[in-house]
């Protein structure tokens, strides 16, 4: 029997490989009932999300009880912007057939070009107060996206790494539980590691 | 690509396949598995509180990861819990270890090189005595026992291992590591221990997991110095030796190497007695040599110092390195340094200079650091023979350490010029080997 003009569509559209993606929307909800509208390419960077869609109960929306809509939106602008960047590599590999010198070059080029820019806009991503840094941090480890995760850590890592003790007590709200005599039995353990 | 700033073991135990992916360690162990759906997400939700005091352990691991070693240690002094953490078995092997002592003990001078016999002893950098684990490597089993120990790098240990069975004199190489407890027999070499001057261990996690040893190869020729032939490369990834000849200059017995960048730096002297350091990569085919600082026939008699000390050579005895043991050089913050002593005309060492190799292709030492030793504290003869060993200096900061008068072991900040006793040891000029302790599996170790 000739397939119907509509099972011919709809097993085509399954059988796409790597150009189209599923223009789907998912919605995710924040811990404070907001709702946010992300592709389900985007939001499949996150894992979790990313296994609950597959298990269908992505339906309704996702709520995510831990994340709130300020965090939320981060989140969702770091994974479309990731997610368009995945993209975009896979549509330069995608025909090596076509490429002469010049295309490589005009590709190289432009991702490098893209490379800057995802750069730029990772780093003005988390040049964020502490406490909303650490909130990422709660979020991407919660929805398990390593991109931002390692991002966000490599930022307080890196803000840290020129602070006093003191100081690094005050960023992560840290009591000092050492006695006095303690503590001076570490520092002096480790006297090559502070410049006094 | 990961983005973090580069912790060499992490990377390296990352590449090789033994970390989980680091996202994974902190919410994979808790990722629902996929029939629980919703309700799984209900029952992560986390207690609310200061956003810093929300930070579960694995998260502040995966921090602390990213912190280099020198900020790291300064972070155990935040808070008991910090300390714990940053000590506790899991959690090291993902976090940038550095010095954590030195081993020491006699150099037997009955051998022609330098080694450590049992039983080994441990200093930290502290000062005190206690290693990290059990320094006597009775992990290894008894047909391995006992050893001698050759070289340490990054953690891992060289071990020459005698048995009866081998034979008189015979022997065979084991690389451990003393923190997993883990160890690999090398096969032989096929060199006879009096064809080698040193035997050096290379192995640089950053770069790859796999380790080599070198063997240089020497021969007396007929003036009776020594001459370096060849050198035998073995590599754990083929779990083979190579060798590849070169007839070259003369090396020395008893000076440290240092593996670098892939390359084995070691000591000679070229034709023209000219003080060198030398390199060669892990395939025995790439060569160089640096012309060291202060090492010229007119630098302030040093070339007397080797015209007297060859004239007087006594077969045998430490005259045979024509005062190469005088010099040193060590890897520190990635680069290459030398530190040597200028003397006056009497052969009293007057100044200590570090110098950095900076550029391969160049040849340029730059100047790190230089000060007279009568501001160090208040020396004002230090005869370099009896007075003074150089030791090591920090992996990871400007600080050389030192054996005073052959029993004092002590640090010099190059930084804030100050000096500190570290501790009083006994024995007669020991040899150290540094440690750094290096928790992650290595793929070529194994029980």
């Amino acid at each position: 029997m000739a397939a119907t003009p509509a099972d011919a569509s709809s097993s085509s559209s399954e059988a796409v490989v790597g150009g189209e993606k599923s223009n789907k929307m998912i919605t995710l909800i924040s811990s404070d009932g907001e709702s946010f509208e992300a592709t389900e390419e985007a939001a499949k960077m996150s894992v979790t999300i990313k296994h609950m869609i597959e298990d269908g109960c992505a339906d309704d929306g996702i709520p995510l009880p831990n994340v709130p809509a300020k965090i939320l939106s981060m989140v969702i602008e770091y994974c479309n912007k990731h997610a368009a960047d995945a993209d975009d590599t896979n549509k330069h590999v995608a025909d090596p057939a076509d490429a002469d010198e010049d295309d490589d070059n005009n590709n190289n080029n432009a991702s490098a070009g893209e490379k800057e820019d995802l750069k730029s806009f990772d780093a003005s991503l988390v040049a964020v107060d502490q406490a909303t840094l650490f909130d990422i941090i709660l979020a991407a480890n919660f929805l398990s996206i390593k991109g931002l995760l390692d991002l966000a850590c490599q930022k307080v890592a890196d803000d840290i790494k020129d602070k006093s003790v003191e100081e690094v007590r005050e960023i992560f709200k840290i009591e000092n539980d050492f006695t006095k005599e303690e503590e001076e039995a570490v520092r002096k353990e480790n006297a090559w590691a502070f410049n006094e | 690509k990961k983005k973090h700033s580069p912790n060499p073991l992490h990377l390296a135990a990352a590449a090789a396949g033994l970390l989980p992916p680091v996202a994974m360690s902190a919410a994979g162990d808790r990722s629902p598995p996929r029939e629980e759906g919703r309700a799984s997400i209900r029952a992560r939700a986390l207690p609310s509180g200061p956003p810093a005091g929300r930070l579960i352990d694995d998260i502040l691991v995966e921090i602390l990861s990213r912190v280099p070693a020198k900020e790291l240690c300064r972070c155990k002094s935040v808070s008991k819990h910090w300390f714990g953490l940053i000590h506790h078995p899991d959690h090291r092997k993902r976090l940038p270890q550095t010095l954590a002592g030195f081993f020491y003990g006699s150099s037997a001078g009955t051998t022609a090189q330098r080694l450590l016999e049992l039983p080994f002893r441990f200093t930290s950098v502290s000062g005190d005595r206690c290693p990290p684990f059990g320094a006597s490597l009775t992990f290894l089993p008894n047909h391995h026992l006992p050893v001698d120990l050759l070289d340490s790098c990054n953690g891992l240990l060289l071990c020459r291992c005698y048995h009866v069975s081998d034979g008189v004199g015979a022997f065979h190489y084991v690389v451990c590591n003393p923190a997993t407890q883990k160890w690999v027999v090398l096969p032989s070499s096929c060199k006879d221990s009096s064809e080698v001057a040193t035997t050096s261990l290379g192995f640089d996690p950053a770069l790859s997991s796999h380790f080599h040893v070198f063997e240089l190869v020497v021969e007396q020729n007929y003036t009776q110095d020594t001459e370096l032939c060849g050198v035998a490369v073995y590599s754990s990834e083929t779990g083979e030796w190579i060798y590849k000849e070169k007839r070259w200059n003369r090396a020395s017995r008893h000076s440290a190497t240092v593996f670098l960048d892939g390359l084995l730096f070691f000591r000679v002297l070229d034709l023209e007695y000219h003080d060198c350091v030398a390199a060669v990569d892990t395939k025995g085919e790439t060569w160089m040599k640096f012309r060291v600082p202060g090492g010229q026939v007119d630098d302030f008699g040093l070339a007397d110092g080797f015209v007297q000390q060859m004239l007087f050579r006594v077969p045998g005895g430490p005259a045979d390195d024509f005062g190469l043991a005088h010099g040193f050089i060590q890897q520190s913050q990635g680069c290459l340094h030398f530190a040597n002593f200028q003397r006056d005309e009497h052969g009293v060492g007057i100044r200590l200079v570090v110098y950095v190799l900076k550029n391969y292709e160049s040849e340029e030492w730059i100047v790190k650091h230089s000060i007279k030793t009568s501001d160090i504290c208040g020396w004002t003869d230090l005869w370099l023979d009896a007075d003074f060993d150089f030791i090591a200096i920090h992996p990871e900061c400007n600080s050389l350490f030192f054996i005073a008068g052959g029993v004092t072991l002590m640090c010099y900040n190059m930084d804030n010029r100050q000096v500190k006793v570290i501790s009083y040891l006994g024995g007669a000029k020991p040899l150290f080997l540094p440690y750094v302790p290096l928790y992650t599996e290595s793929l070529s170790l194994h029980c």
